[in-house]
């Protein structure tokens, strides 16, 4: 679907997922390693770079950045989370770069953005998904909050990088010229604390952690539930209530008067809108907690199936590797890595009529397509040395 | 910057019938950038998020909610009822309208109002059409519905979030709502390019868990060669040490307040060492690893606590980047509304909305050279352009307009 365009990925592991989705979309990503070759068997290279090539540029050498320059007069996107000033200091800021091409889309990926404040801090995943909201927004009332436990910040960025980049190439393509996307880590990440991120403007307060309960103004449910082997998440909602009922019924766990004394599909709205209830939520939740302890997640899950109701287990990576959903729709996709071990790659992100995305079935080996590449880039100069 | 004025999707035209968190926050890529985007609601019931807070003031009302606001700004509202004949017929006319039509139903829903993709296609050859629900529209669990909370929980998010000897304590709210956008927008606007260059629509369908799961992929892989199953850790990482959120002064009205602190680096320790007044913890070569560190872990911990205890997080973020050190502030809503660095960016845009007065919008995660890419006008009302829509956009006369209204399905 991109197969006319190109792209120079000078990403580190953080922000090489951006690139990837464009691959993905069928774009032509070459990488460009400038200092250390990673190492490809490790998971962290391997989830981010499959279906691209790689050549070994020094950047912070003339050569490197000549031979830089000549493959940036073939680029259609260049994508690059250097340090703000780094890319200048190497002679290849946007500037440098719309010389060469008065097309190109370049993409800088950024802690905070090339300018403010604080565009020079010392950053972690941790420090950005703080200084970002997503921090204040999780973990129990009681201790400190946290982080999502592995890394996730750059990730937003990385994958708002692949959006903007295609944003900027509608533009580019109207009007012809070169485009400068900034993405800033905290920016992109700011969304993830959806209706709290803003919420002190609104309501004149800030909406505080409270574990996995969703918070919605006028109430806060609690949706994360023990069960026989971890927890699964239940909303108290509607339709859904009826069938829960019948369930704590069957199971004798609330009395059959429960059946007729309160009308369940109105409830949560009578809740929320503070008319008469039977039976306050206290009740509901702990006579649900009552049921749910009974079970395991498997169950809970087939169990809502059947009857079309989302219990949704709190998954773990092995439970995720073992989804009969994703068997049946043939999500998991074999990759080679670098060593000869296949594993169970991740599939299509989305899945399109016409021009589906084929998933490509090798982790990318840095640098080992230094020479194939330049060689191309030469000849597309027109000219006939090549220099490594 | 010798720019022109000229917004990427300027003169798009985007029929949005989805709701709730994804589909809307898909739209408002195109929205704010420039398209026509209409978006499809319809009083019973309303879009969840017009039902859920913050509410302006406080006050309970479905035109006065921002989690609404927020996904659906720079958009026109329609209100019709799709379960009514006449306004199947409206969006019919819709969709012929399109370039880009989107849903985000429980799966089969389309076809039993139908607008599937088939009769969008009959009605407009090269129409984008987008499906997005948790499960996608095909395998057993196709038909269930619900948040973007469950999706999380699913797709390994929950379970990584949180204390070891608790049930998970997060992520907040619906966390996979803010990743799949990024994946679908990607999707459609490379579909458009693809339209654009052959003139061939397509159908594009997304499971959003099959694309949050790209942000658990080095866990997925890393699983499968060495058996290490991630679990949640509070704010512990393997490879570091100090990685934590430390306590500083409380907020003038009570509330606890942290820095965050990550130290990557032995010239980061060392710094920190000197910030404390510890010398001779700067010189130990026994610290000089996370691992030596980790061992010490507590008299580790509990002396950045006592330095970080009388100070503010701001305090503490300058203190600490001073000297290199990687810190920062535990930012609430209250905090990120006055950052100097947001504001740097022009994050924030004040804009007038009917019910709410002036209430600032947030801007995305990307911005460009030489244009202003945030929301351009504040989320509409429920139904707030009805009629521009069918007189302007669709073209429809008064006396169509009148009896589409009369039939009942404007709401």
């Amino acid at each position: 679907m991109l197969s006319p365009y190109r792209v120079l990925d000078l990403t580190d592991q953080r922000a090489a997922l951006g690139p990837m989705m464009l691959a993905d979309l069928g774009a032509e990503v070459v990488r460009v390693e400038s200092g250390p070759l990673p190492d490809p068997d490790d998971p962290r290279w391997a989830a981010y770079n499959r279906g691209k090539r790689s050549v070994a540029l020094d950047l912070d050498s003339e050569p490197g950045q000549e031979a830089f320059r000549r493959l940036v007069a073939t680029a259609d996107f260049v994508f690059e989370n250097a340090p703000p000033g780094v890319m200048a200091a190497r002679g290849l800021a946007f500037d440098d770069l719309r010389r060469l091409n008065p097309r190109v889309v370049h993409v800088a990926i950024t802690p905070f953005g090339q300018q403010g404040p604080y565009a020079d801090h010392a950053t972690s995943d941790l420090t950005l998904a703080a200084m970002a909201g997503m921090v204040a927004v999780n973990g129990d009332a009681d201790r400190p909050p946290v982080r999502i436990s592995v890394p996730q910040a750059w990730l937003h960025a990385a994958a708002e990088s692949a959006a903007a980049a295609l944003i900027a190439h509608h533009r580019r393509e109207a009007t012809g010229e070169a485009q400068f996307v900034d993405v800033s880590v905290q920016a992109s990440v700011f969304v993830t604390a959806l209706n709290a991120c803003i919420a002190a403007a609104i309501q004149g307060r800030d909406i505080e952690r409270s574990g996995s309960d969703v918070q919605l103004g006028t109430i806060t449910l609690r949706v994360m539930f023990p069960c026989a082997d971890g927890d699964i998440v239940m909303f108290i909602n509607g339709g859904l209530l009826k069938r829960v009922v019948a369930w704590l019924v069957e199971d004798g766990v609330v009395p059959e008067s429960w059946l007729t004394d309160e009308d369940w599909p109105t409830y949560d709205v009578r809740l929320l809108t503070g008319q008469p209830i039977t039976h306050p939520f206290p009740e509901v939740v702990a006579a649900w907690q009552r049921y749910s302890v009974r079970y395991t997640k498997q169950q809970h899950y087939e169990r809502g199936l059947a009857a079309g109701t989302f219990l949704a287990p709190s998954a773990t990576i092995a439970d995720v590797l073992g989804s009969e959903q994703l068997a049946a729709r043939a999500y998991w996709q074999p990759v080679a890595l670098a060593d000869g071990r296949s594993v169970r790659g991740l599939g299509p992100f989305v899945r399109l009529s016409h021009t589906p995305i084929a998933v490509a079935g090798r982790v990318t080996v840095p640098g080992g397509d230094t020479d194939a590449v330049l060689v191309e880039a030469a000849a597309r100069a027109g000219g006939t040395e090549v220099t490594a | 910057m010798t720019a022109s004025p000229r917004l990427p999707f300027d003169g798009l035209k985007v029929a949005d019938l989805s709701w709730i968190g994804v589909g809307p926050l898909t739209a408002k890529y195109l929205a704010d950038h420039g398209a026509t985007v209409v978006r499809v609601e319809t009083s019973n019931p309303p879009d969840r998020l017009r039902v859920a807070g913050p509410f302006k003031d406080g006050v309970f009302g479905p035109n006065r909610s921002q989690f609404f606001g927020m996904a659906n700004t720079s958009k026109l509202s329609l209100a019709l009822n799709l379960k009514d004949p006449t306004g199947q017929a409206v969006a019919k006319r819709l969709i012929a309208w399109a370039d880009v039509y989107l849903e985000s139903f429980t799966a089969g829903t389309v076809a039993d109002l139908g607008l599937d993709y088939e009769t969008a296609r009959a009605l407009n050859p090269e129409i984008i059409m987008v499906s997005t629900c948790l499960m996608g529209q095909t395998g057993p669990a196709a038909s269930l519905a619900g948040y973007g909370t469950h999706a999380a929980a699913v797709s390994g998010f929950s379970d990584l979030t949180g204390w070891p000897d608790r049930p998970p304590a997060g992520p907040y709210i619906a966390y996979t709502d803010t990743i799949a956008p990024r994946f679908l927008i990607t999707a459609i606007l490379a579909a458009l390019d693809h339209r654009r260059r052959t003139g061939e629509g397509q159908y594009i369908e997304q499971a959003q868990m099959e694309s949050a799961l790209y942000f658990l992929a080095p866990q997925v892989l890393r699983y499968q060669l060495d058996g290490a199953l991630p679990h949640r850790a509070g704010n512990d990482d393997p490879e570091y040490f100090p990685h934590d959120v430390f306590p500083c002064l409380a907020t003038d009205d009570g509330r606890d307040q942290w820095v965050a602190v990550a130290i990557e680096t032995t010239e980061q320790w060392r710094a920190l060492c000197r910030v404390l007044g510890r010398g001779e913890w700067e010189a130990d070569p026994a610290l000089a690893t996370a691992e030596g560190r980790r061992a010490r872990g507590a008299a580790v911990t509990d002396a950045i606590a006592a330095w970080t205890r009388g100070r503010t997080p701001h305090q503490a973020m300058a203190e600490l980047q001073a000297v290199g050190v990687p810190a920062g502030a535990v930012q609430r809503s209250s905090d990120l509304l006055r950052d100097p660095q947001l504001a740097a960016r022009g994050f924030f845009h004040p804009l007038v909305h009917p019910e709410m007065g002036e209430v600032p919008y947030e801007g995305h995660g990307h911005r460009f050279l030489g244009y202003d890419n945030g929301p351009r006008f504040a989320a509409p009302t429920l139904g707030e352009h009805s009629i521009e829509v069918l007189r302007d956009l669709l073209g429809m006369s008064d006396d169509e307009i009148t009896e589409v209204a009369a039939s009942g399905a404007l709401v």
